[in-house]
């Protein structure tokens, strides 16, 4: 997939430079050498990103159907096939107090998915217990693996409970018509649908035993899964944190969960902390 | 003898002229009542479901052959096999080439709001050139076809 987003000259430097199986991110910026991030830390390649290449690269990441994305680019993002990512780096367009679109694009940061199947065994026999799932909150900064597990997860419960997965940029399960291309399980996939009223409809339609869903940010993201916790539902989910700042801003606003799982970039997935909590 | 059958020789020439205009003038208001509705089909699905536009343009089934040559012509330009402007070398595609090569270099580049104006824009002008065509089938097709039957019959009335 990389091969059809990036131009050949940019992806045979960087298949020359690395182990593509190896690759976390590709960060293009416009007149700037192109940096890689991955399993053997940073590496800049002598070829530098130029302006045309960069706005290609959405035409291809895009299916040259930028209007389809429309919603994502609001958002500062395309999700491509294969759980690709690309993040957008640009001039934001504002009307009536909302981002319309992002203009004349500097900057692109891809992420690749990495799928590691057994990486959340340890963490599945604190997850479940006597044939129960606890709300989980999965917690590190960016980049340490919190998807990757999230999917892990997904494909580990699947087996024996009803798992759905709210997959707002395609990033868990890499749906490609109709079909995860990374390895969820059983698990029935809700892709691109906003939070907003994910839950609700998901809840009421499809009746899940379980809810995962990626990256929770906002006061009201951490509303709505309050009311989802009340109906019954079992939820698991992460957020971009670390141990200290959560404890002091977060653990407040989240305490509802059971289990709290904290995840750090040394080596990436490594699991840092599990902290339970029995609520009465 | 030999002026009956000269005669009859500048009858199927006049005739065959005809023949060949009136077609002509029918294959090229069929292409462009095809491509109008094409312009349409994009239209809609572009704004209903969101379709990517390789996705769009697989789907569309046209009705002429012209049409589905310039389908899978597109499908090669889509795929960096073809240049766009080779896309429209059709015999019944004049001055029109210049407004498709334009519409289809900037389809799908856009934002939603702009690229829906740009569709509108173009389901106006290929519904403008299908009444245009139209026009050219009674217009020219015909009258070209009854001048060269008259003409024709006139000069081997001549000669006989």
């Amino acid at each position: 997939m990389l091969n059809e987003i990036l131009p050949t000259e940019y992806f045979d430097a960087i298949s020359k430079n690395c182990n593509l199986s190896e690759l976390y991110e590709i960060r293009l910026q416009n007149d700037k050498y192109i940096q890689l991030y991955g399993r053997f830390g940073k590496k800049v390649l002598n070829v530098k990103a130029d302006e045309n290449e960069i706005k290609h690269c959405i035409e291809r990441a895009t299916c040259e159907s930028i209007y389809a994305y429309n919603h994502q680019i609001q958002k500062g993002y395309i999700a491509c096939c294969d759980g690709i990512r690309i993040g957008l780096v640009g001039e934001a367009v504002i009307e009536n107090n909302s981002v319309k679109t992002i203009k004349n694009i500097s900057g692109l940061v891809i992420r690749i998915p990495h799928e590691i199947i057994g990486c959340a065994e340890y963490i599945i026999s604190k997850i479940r217990s006597n044939d129960e799932i606890k709300n989980s909150l999965i917690i590190s900064p960016p980049g340490c693996g919190k998807t990757t597990v999230l999917r892990d997860i997904a494909r580990l419960l699947s087996d024996k409970f009803n798992v759905l997965i709210i997959d707002e940029k395609n990033e868990i399960s890499a749906t490609v018509n109709g079909r995860a291309k990374l390895d969820v399980g059983n698990s029935l996939v809700m892709l691109y649908h906003p939070r907003e009223s994910g839950y609700e409809t998901v809840i009421r339609n499809t009746a899940p035993d379980c809810i995962i869903t990626d990256e929770i940010y906002s006061d009201e993201d951490i509303k709505r899964l309050a009311v989802a916790i009340k109906s019954g539902v079992k939820i698991i989910t992460s957020i971009h944190s670390d141990e200290k700042q959560f404890d002091k801003l977060l653990y407040p606003k989240l305490s509802f969960f059971d289990l709290y799982v904290f995840l750090s970039k040394n080596p990436v997935g490594n699991i840092s902390a599990v902290r339970s909590y029995e609520h009465e | 003898m030999n002026s009956i059958v000269f005669a009859g020789c500048i009858m199927l020439i006049s005739s065959y002229i005809g023949i060949y205009f009136k077609l002509y003038y029918k294959k090229r208001n069929a292409l462009f009542c095809d491509l109008s509705n094409f312009a349409k089909f994009i239209n809609q699905r572009i704004k209903s479901t969101h379709d990517l536009i390789p996705e769009v343009i697989a789907s569309f089934h046209p009705n002429s052959e012209e049409l589905s040559k310039i389908c899978n012509n597109l499908n090669d330009y889509k795929n960096k096999k073809c240049e766009l402007s080779t896309v429209f070398d059709s015999k019944y595609i004049k001055s029109e080439k210049d407004l498709l090569i334009n519409y289809f270099e900037k389809l799908g580049k856009n934002d939603f709001e702009n690229e829906i104006r740009l569709s509108d824009e173009f389901v106006a002008e290929t519904a403008e050139i299908q009444t245009l065509t139209n026009f050219e089938v009674k217009q020219k097709g015909e009258l070209i076809f009854k001048l060269c039957i008259m003409g024709g019959l006139l000069v081997s009335i001549l000669i006989v």
